[in-house]
């Protein structure tokens, strides 16, 4: 399935390396346990169907992914989707068109990071826009041609 | 397909087959369903561009993708970007005066040239003309009406049809060529559905007393259940959603494409 040709054909790979994405911060990014206890992640988790037993090692892939492109953003899952809104006059909260492209375009540069291409390169971004998605950034990921 | 079952097939179907070209002659039949449409002043709201994917060069194709719609581009074979231009009132007075001489606006009903020429196009229509509340309304509710055809002509030929919102940024303006009186309405996809026809089931709708009333608002129309029994058996009211299948059909597609889960 693509969940494993993601997480497995990753390996030690750019992605999972430093900072150097041109990244939404500078913050220090939380280790993958803490990046499991994010209020948001854990959200994506439930309604991706992996929060019960018998999906232990399909989540960790998740939360590896999510890690890693956090790792690459040069910041923690939390930083990444607040940049995705912004705050309108009336205080409340609105997609950011402009951060969503900004995410969009690390999206796209962590995947070459990988070094993946066709429909792994494709999977992996989706991963990561699944992510934003199920926090409410509406966006839609690019088409993976079996 | 009987009108009725058109009706009760339509569903916004989001899944295409991308390999699947769509027949130019059925584009044709859709938008000559929207021609057609009922038009208040017998007024040119709408105006569409088709844009056949697999016909763009690359560059264009690349231009039309945004984080919003990447998917959908890259599923839908065809997209008709509709719009309706803020100029339709311009030739309005002779539009309709062509419904004079057809007889079917006539003096019967209160209608002649010097009504049109003298009071209609003066004191109502050069007014909404001037008016861009009024005239977007009218817009938007005349090209609506078109676009309701233009759905249902597609099911009708077993096609699958979307409306999507779409950004009218000036890169897309710039590479359809859409002058600046034309205001952006809904981009419909177009394409041989992938997912089942019945798209996991009719979709919710409140109920008839809710929406419709009888000789005022405070007397709900009353559903007749040999109506429903009939409209059951002529499709147009079908099997609700979620059908026992969809949460799974709609994963399996997601798979197929690697998209987002």
């Amino acid at each position: 399935m693509a969940d494993s040709k993601v997480t497995g054909g990753r390996g030690g790979s750019a992605g999972a390396g430093g900072t150097g994405g041109g990244g939404t911060g500078n913050a220090p990014v939380p280790d993958e346990k803490a990046i499991a206890r994010v209020a948001p992640v854990k959200l994506w988790i439930e309604e991706v169907g992996l929060a019960g037993k018998g999906h232990e090692a399909e989540r960790a892939g998740y939360v590896r992914d999510l890690a890693a492109f956090c790792r690459f953003a040069g910041s923690g899952p939390k930083e990444v989707l607040e940049s995705c809104f912004r705050k309108t006059k009336f205080g409340d909260l609105a997609i950011s068109a402009k951060g969503r492209r900004e995410i969009t375009a690390q999206i796209d540069g962590y995947v070459e990071s990988l070094g993946l291409a066709g429909r792994d390169a494709a999977v992996a971004g989706n991963r990561i826009r699944s992510f934003l998605i199920h926090n409410g950034v509406y966006m839609q990921g690019k088409v993976a041609y079996p | 397909m009987d009108f009725k079952k058109v009706v009760g097939t339509r569903r916004s179907v989001r899944w295409f087959k991308p390999w699947k070209p769509v027949e130019r002659e059925k584009i044709e039949v859709i938008l000559q369903a929207a021609r057609w449409a009922s038009r208040s002043m017998n007024a040119d709201y709408p105006r569409a561009v088709v844009v056949m994917r697999d016909e763009l060069p690359a560059e264009v194709l690349e231009a039309l993708h945004n984080p919003t719609t990447a998917a959908d581009v890259d599923l839908a074979p065809v997209y008709i970007f509709w719009y309706f231009d803020m100029e339709y009132v311009n030739g309005v007075q002779d539009r309709l005066k062509q419904l004079v001489d057809q007889h079917a606006l006539s003096a019967s009903h209160g209608w002649s040239y010097a009504y049109i020429d003298n009071h209609l196009w003066p004191q109502v229509l050069k007014q909404i003309a001037e008016e861009p509340i009024a005239l977007m309304f009218m817009g938007a509710t005349e090209t609506g009406i078109a676009i309701c055809n233009a759905l249902n002509a597609a099911v009708d030929q077993g096609l699958g049809t979307c409306l999507h919102s779409f950004i009218n940024s000036s890169e897309l303006q710039k590479v359809l060529g859409v002058p600046p009186t034309w205001i952006p309405v809904w981009m419909q996809l177009v394409g041989y559905p992938l997912e089942d026809p019945e798209a996991g089931g009719q979709r919710p709708r409140s109920a008839m007393g809710d929406m419709y009333f009888e000789g005022s608002c405070d007397k709900p129309w009353r559903e007749d259940p040999e109506v429903t029994g009939q409209l059951q058996r002529d499709g147009m009211i079908q099997e609700p959603g979620p059908l026992p299948w969809r949460e799974q059909e709609v994963k399996m597609l997601t798979r197929m494409f690697g998209l987002p889960e």
